[in-house]
C-alpha cells in the first residue's frame, strides 16, 4: 500500500476519531448518572416514599347477562414467546398455554373473583355451587346443568373425573401440576353432575387446585383415545402428543395455528354463557420487544407486554398516550424480587450480617433509578397489596453507619489492615451471582459492589447463565445471588422458607432455618379460614423481615400498552379482562 | 476420482461418529436438563414430592439411563433417520426442521444471491483499479459496514425503519385503516395478519416486504469477507504472465480481467462455497431472533437454552453431515475449475 490516497484515509481517520469521540461521551456520560446517583443519594436518604397506588378505576358496571358494547372486531395479542403446547395439562409451567386457553378455551369449575378485595376469591363458574366438610378433608362439586363444551357435548363429572385422573397418571406428561394433586385420596363421581374429591391433609390451596384454575376442564370425549373407554386413558403418549387443536367449554374455540407465526381463537357462538363481544382474538410471536412496540404503533398488533424500561419512556410521551392506554397495575400474581445469602456460608449464617447488608443497599434508590419510579420497595414475600403483608414493617433503612456498627458487633472488623473487614482469619469477601439476561441485574451488582466496599466488604460479581445459576442453586454452590420469584413460588411460603426444603433440591436454597417460621407455615397451609391465615402469614412477614433470609428488594407492575379503539378496558384487582372489551363499530378494523 | 470420492464418502462415517458423540456429550455434561426446565424455576411446592415426581419424568424420557445406553439407543434411531421427539415441542424432531427449514433456506438464498452479485463486480472492480481511489474508498466503506454488529444495526432498522410511516402522519387523528397502510417496513415477522387471503402476487409482494429488513442484515457483513476475497484472488492473478500475454495479444481489457483473470481466481471462493451449505441449513440465530422469524437458526438456539437433547442432537448430526459433503463438494469442485489440481495422483 502506497502513502497515497489521502482521501480514504482521510475517512478512515475521521471515522476512527469519531469513535473515540463517542466512546469519551459515553464514558462522560455515565460519570454524570454516577454522579447524580449519588447526589440523590444523599437528598433522599430516610423519609419512606410510598407510591400511591392507583386502586381500582371503577368496577365493570355489568351484572347482567350482556357484556356492553357492539360486536366484532379482533384483539390482536403480541407474545414474545410461543407456547409450546395447547395443551394445558401438559403445558408445564409454560404461562402463555395458560394465558391463551385459561378461560378462553378451557374453564375451571370456579373461577377468581376479578374484583375480590382481598386477592384470590373464588366464583361458582362451571360449578354453580360446591361445599368444603367441616374437617376440610371433603371437597364436593355440582356441576351447572346448562353447560356444554364448543362441539355441544354437555359438561358432566365424568370429564371433571377424567381431567384429574389424566394429570396424575404417571405417563401423562405432566409433572408441575401432578405435584398439586398430591395429596387427593380419592375422587368419586356421585351422579352424573356432582364430584366429591377426598383428601390425606387439609390445605388452603386445595379448593384452587380441584377447581383446576390452571388447566379447566377437558372434554373426555375428544381427549381420551379412542381405544379404551374400559380402561381409562389407554393412550398416554397420544395425549402428550396433543400439543394443538385444543376443545374446552369456553367462550372462544381454536381456529388454527401458524406455528412461529400466528395463532388465532374465534368465538364460540355455542358458548353457554355470556358471550364476548370480540370475534377473534390472535397472537402474534414477536421475540423482540423493540418490534413488537413498533408493531402496535403501525396497528398490526393491538396489546403489547412492554419491557419496564419501554413502558417507563412511552408512558412519558403524550402523543402515545393519545393512542394507546399505558396500563401499570398490580395483581396478586406480581412477582418479587431478593437478594438471597447463604446461610452456610461464615458470614451469612449470622443475622447481623444480613441485616447490614440490607442495609447498604438503598432499594428507594433502586426504584426510583433503576425501575424509573415504576416499582414498589418491599419487606416481606407477599403481595404488598394483600391481607398476608404486614403493612406496618417498617424497611430497613439504608444506612452504612448503622451497617458498620452491626458489622462490628457481629465480630468483623478490619483486624489486618488491609480494608478488608476479617473474622478468624476469613476476610469478608463474598461471589454475588446473578442471571447476564437481565441488565438490571448487572447494575444492581455493581451498586451493591460500590457500597459494599464502602463498609469494608469485597463482593465479586459473578454473572452466569440463567441454567448455570438454577443449578448452582440447587446444589447449594453460592454465596449470594439476585434473583425473582413468581408463580407457585408466591402462593405458599413453604417452598421458599420451610426448613424442610433445604435438603432435597427444595426451593429454600439460603438454607434459612428457623422453628417458630416452620411452625406457622404448616399451621397456615392447614388454616382453612382466610382471616387466621392471613394472622399467621402476617406474623411470618415480621420473622423473616428480622432474620433477613432475604434481601428484599421490590417489586414491579403489571405493564400492557392497549389501543385505543377497545373500549371499557377496567383494571380489575386481577388485572386485565378481555372478555369485556369491545371496539365502536365505526372504529372496527377486522372481521 | 471415484475412488477417491469413495474414500471420502467412507472417512465421513468415523467424522460424523466423532461428531456425534462429543456434541452428546457435551449436551448431557451442560448443568440442568429437560425435565427441570419444564417443571419450572418457579419453586416446587415441595421438593421431596417434587423429587418422585421427576424421577418418574426422567424414566419417561429415558433420560435415566446411562450416557452410554442413551447415545447407543439414539444412534439406532439415527441410523432409521428417526430423530426421536422434542421434549420441549411433543412433536417429532423431523416435523420440526420441516416447517421451519424453508424459511430459513428462503432467507438464506436470498441473500446468498444479494452477496455474490454485489461483492463480485465491487471486488474486481477494485483489483482493477489497485491503489485508486474506488479500490480506497470500497475497502473503507466495506471495513465500516463489517464492523457494525449485526445486533445493533438490526435494533435500529427496527427503531427508525418499522411503524407508522412518518412522524408527520402519526397521531394526527387519522383513522387507523389509513395509519396502517403506511408503514415502512413491518417490524416482525415473515407475512401481515391477512396474507394468505390474498392471491398470489400481493402475497409475494407481502413476503418480499417483511424480507427487507433481515436480508439487509444478513448480507451487509458478507460484502466485505468477499469482495476482499476476490479483490485478493484477482491481484494475484492479474500480475501473471498469462495476463500480461493476453494482453500483449491484444485482446480487450474486459476480455482479459473477465475470461482469463478471474476465472482463475475463482478457487477461493469455491472454499467459501463449501462453507455455506451448512451455515445455510443452520440460519442465523441473531438475524432470526431481532425479526422474530421462526426459522432453524432460533430452533436451535431454544433447543439449546431448553437442554432439548433430541432436537440440539438433529441439527448438530445434520449440520455435520451438510459441513462434511460441503467439503468434498469444494474438493470435486477444486478438480473442476483448476486442472492442475488432481485427487487421483495424490492417492
Amino acid at each position: 500500500m502506497s502513502g497515497r490516497g489521502g482521501l480514504a484515509t482521510f475517512f478512515l481517520f475521521l471515522f476512527l476519531s469519531i469513535i473515540i469521540l463517542l466512546q469519551v461521551l459515553s464514558i462522560v456520560q455515565s460519570d454524570r448518572l454516577y454522579e447524580r446517583l449519588n447526589h440523590l443519594n444523599q437528598t433522599l436518604e430516610g423519609g419512606s416514599r410510598v407510591r400511591s397506588v392507583q386502586d381500582t378505576q371503577q368496577t365493570s358496571a355489568v351484572a347482567d347477562d350482556e357484556y356492553p358494547g357492539d360486536e366484532g372486531d379482533w384483539l390482536i395479542w403480541a407474545f414474545r414467546v410461543e407456547p409450546k403446547t395447547l395443551n394445558p395439562i401438559s403445558a408445564e409451567t409454560d404461562i402463555y398455554t395458560v394465558w391463551i386457553t385459561i378461560p378462553y378455551i378451557f374453564e375451571p369449575l370456579l373461577v377468581y373473583d376479578f374484583d375480590a378485595a382481598n386477592g384470590r376469591q373464588l366464583k361458582p363458574h362451571l360449578a354453580e355451587s360446591y361445599e368444603v366438610s367441616s374437617d376440610g378433608l371433603e371437597i364436593t362439586f355440582r356441576l351447572r346443568n346448562d353447560i356444554n363444551f364448543s362441539d355441544g357435548t354437555p359438561v358432566t363429572a365424568d370429564d371433571v373425573v377424567f381431567t384429574y385422573e389424566t394429570m396424575t397418571n404417571p405417563k401423562v406428561d405432566a409433572a408441575n401440576v401432578a405435584n398439586r394433586y398430591a395429596d387427593v385420596l380419592k375422587v368419586t363421581k356421585i351422579d352424573n353432575l356432582v364430584v366429591k374429591f377426598s383428601l390425606k391433609s387439609r390445605h388452603f390451596l386445595s379448593l384452587e387446585n380441584l377447581s383446576f384454575t390452571r388447566t379447566g376442564i377437558l372434554p373426555r370425549h375428544i381427549y381420551q383415545s379412542r381405544s379404551g373407554m374400559a380402561k381409562p386413558f389407554a393412550d398416554a403418549e397420544q395425549f402428550n402428543k396433543r400439543v394443538s387443536d385444543p376443545v374446552g367449554s369456553g367462550p372462544y374455540v381454536f381456529e388454527k395455528w401458524d406455528v412461529g407465526r400466528t395463532l388465532v381463537l374465534r368465538r364460540n357462538e355455542n358458548y353457554w354463557g355470556r358471550k364476548p363481544k370480540l370475534k377473534k382474538i390472535a397472537y402474534q410471536f414477536i421475540a423482540n420487544p423493540v418490534a413488537s412496540v413498533q408493531a402496535l404503533r403501525s396497528h398490526q398488533v393491538d396489546i403489547v407486554i412492554p419491557e419496564p424500561e419501554q413502558f417507563a419512556e412511552l408512558a412519558n410521551d403524550s402523543r402515545f398516550s393519545k393512542e394507546f392506554y399505558c396500563l401499570s397495575y398490580w395483581t396478586p400474581a406480581t412477582p418479587f424480587y431478593y437478594i438471597g445469602w447463604n446461610q452456610g456460608t461464615p458470614f451469612f449464617s449470622d443475622r447481623l450480617v444480613r441485616q447490614a447488608m440490607t442495609g447498604i443497599i438503598n432499594r428507594q434508590e433502586i426504584v426510583a433509578h433503576l425501575l424509573q419510579g415504576h416499582g414498589q420497595q418491599i419487606t416481606g414475600p407477599f403481595y404488598f397489596l394483600g391481607p398476608d403483608n404486614d403493612p406496618n414493617i417498617e424497611p430497613i433503612a439504608y444506612d452504612p453507619q448503622t451497617s458498620e456498627q452491626l458489622l462490628d458487633r457481629a465480630g468483623w472488623r478490619d483486624t489486618d489492615g488491609d480494608g478488608l473487614r476479617d473474622k478468624d482469619g476469613v476476610p469478608l469477601r463474598f461471589k454475588f451471582m446473578y442471571s447476564n439476561s437481565y441488565a438490571l441485574f448487572e447494575r444492581l451488582a455493581k451498586l451493591l459492589k460500590d457500597e459494599a466496599a464502602k463498609v469494608g466488604v469485597e463482593v465479586i460479581a459473578e454473572p452466569c447463565e440463567w441454567s448455570i445459576l438454577w443449578d448452582r442453586l440447587n446444589r447449594r454452590e453460592f454465596q449470594a445471588y439476585v434473583a425473582g420469584w413468581a408463580g407457585d413460588a408466591l402462593e405458599d411460603p413453604y417452598q421458599l422458607f420451610h426448613s424442610s426444603q433445604i435438603g432435597g433440591g427444595g426451593s429454600n436454597f439460603v438454607g434459612f432455618r428457623n422453628p417458630e417460621a416452620d411452625m406457622i407455615i404448616e399451621q397456615a397451609r392447614r388454616t382453612i379460614n382466610d382471616a387466621e391465615r392471613h394472622k399467621l402469614y402476617q406474623r411470618l412477614h415480621e420473622i423473616l423481615h428480622e432474620e433477613q433470609p432475604y434481601t428484599f428488594l421490590f417489586t414491579r407492575p403489571t405493564f400492557r400498552l392497549v389501543d385505543r379503539r377497545f373500549k371499557n378496558v377496567v383494571v380489575h384487582k386481577l388485572g386485565l379482562n378481555y372478555l369485556e372489551w369491545y371496539v365502536p363499530t365505526s372504529q372496527q378494523r377486522y372481521e | 476420482m471415484t475412488t477417491y470420492i469413495l474414500r471420502r464418502v467412507l472417512l465421513m462415517i468415523p467424522t460424523l461418529l466423532g461428531i456425534t458423540i462429543v456434541v452428546f456429550a457435551i449436551s448431557r455434561i451442560a448443568p440442568g436438563d429437560p425435565v427441570s426446565f419444564s417443571m419450572g424455576t418457579s419453586g416446587q411446592m415441595d421438593a421431596q414430592q417434587a423429587g418422585g415426581i421427576r424421577a418418574a419424568r426422567m424414566k419417561l424420557y429415558g433420560l435415566d439411563k446411562p450416557v452410554c445406553v442413551q447415545y447407543a439407543s439414539w444412534l439406532g434411531h439415527v441410523v432409521r433417520l428417526d430423530f426421536g421427539d422434542s421434549i420441549k415441542h411433543r412433536r417429532k424432531v423431523s416435523e420440526l426442521i420441516k416447517e421451519r427449514l424453508p424459511v430459513t433456506l428462503t432467507l438464506n438464498l436470498i441473500a446468498l444471491v444479494i452477496v455474490y452479485a454485489i461483492s463480485l463486480p465491487v471486488g474486481i472492480l477494485a483489483a482493477v483499479k489497485h491503489g485508486r481511489f474506488f479500490d480506497r474508498a470500497s475497502s473503507v466503506i466495506l471495513l465500516m459496514l463489517w464492523s457494525l454488529p449485526v445486533m445493533w444495526v438490526g435494533q435500529m432498522l427496527i427503531g427508525y425503519f418499522t411503524g407508522p410511516f412518518s412522524p408527520a402522519t402519526f397521531g394526527q387523528g387519522l383513522p387507523p385503516a389509513q395509519v396502517r397502510g403506511l408503514t415502512w417496513f413491518p417490524p416482525a415477522g415473515l407475512s401481515s395478519n391477512y396474507a394468505e387471503q390474498l392471491p398470489f402476487l400481493p402475497w409475494l409482494a407481502d413476503r418480499l416486504w417483511h424480507l427487507v429488513l433481515p436480508v439487509l442484515c444478513l448480507t451487509y457483513t458478507g460484502f466485505a469477507y468477499l469482495a476482499k476475497q476476490v479483490r485478493a484472488a484477482m491481484l494475484d492473478n492479474l500480475g501473471m504472465d498469462y495476463v500480461r500475454t493476453a494482453r500483449a495479444k491484444g485482446l480487450s481489457e474486459p476480455t482479459v480481467i473477465l475470461r482469463h483473470a478471474f476465472r482463475n481466481s475463482i478457487i477461493p471462493l469455491i472454499t467459501i462455497m463449501a462453507t455455506l451449505l451448512p451455515a445455510m441449513f443452520a440460519g442465523s440465530v441473531i438475524v432470526e431472533k431481532i425479526f422474530s422469524i421462526p426459522g432453524m437458526g432460533l430452533l436451535a438456539f431454544e433447543a439449546v437454552t431448553n437442554r432439548d437433547y433430541n432436537v440440539v442432537m438433529a441439527v448438530a448430526t445434520i449440520a455435520g453431515v451438510l459441513n462434511l459433503i460441503g467439503l468434498l463438494l469444494g474438493d470435486i469442485a477444486y478438480a473442476i475449475a483448476d486442472p492442475r489440481i488432481s485427487f487421483d495422483r495424490a492417492v
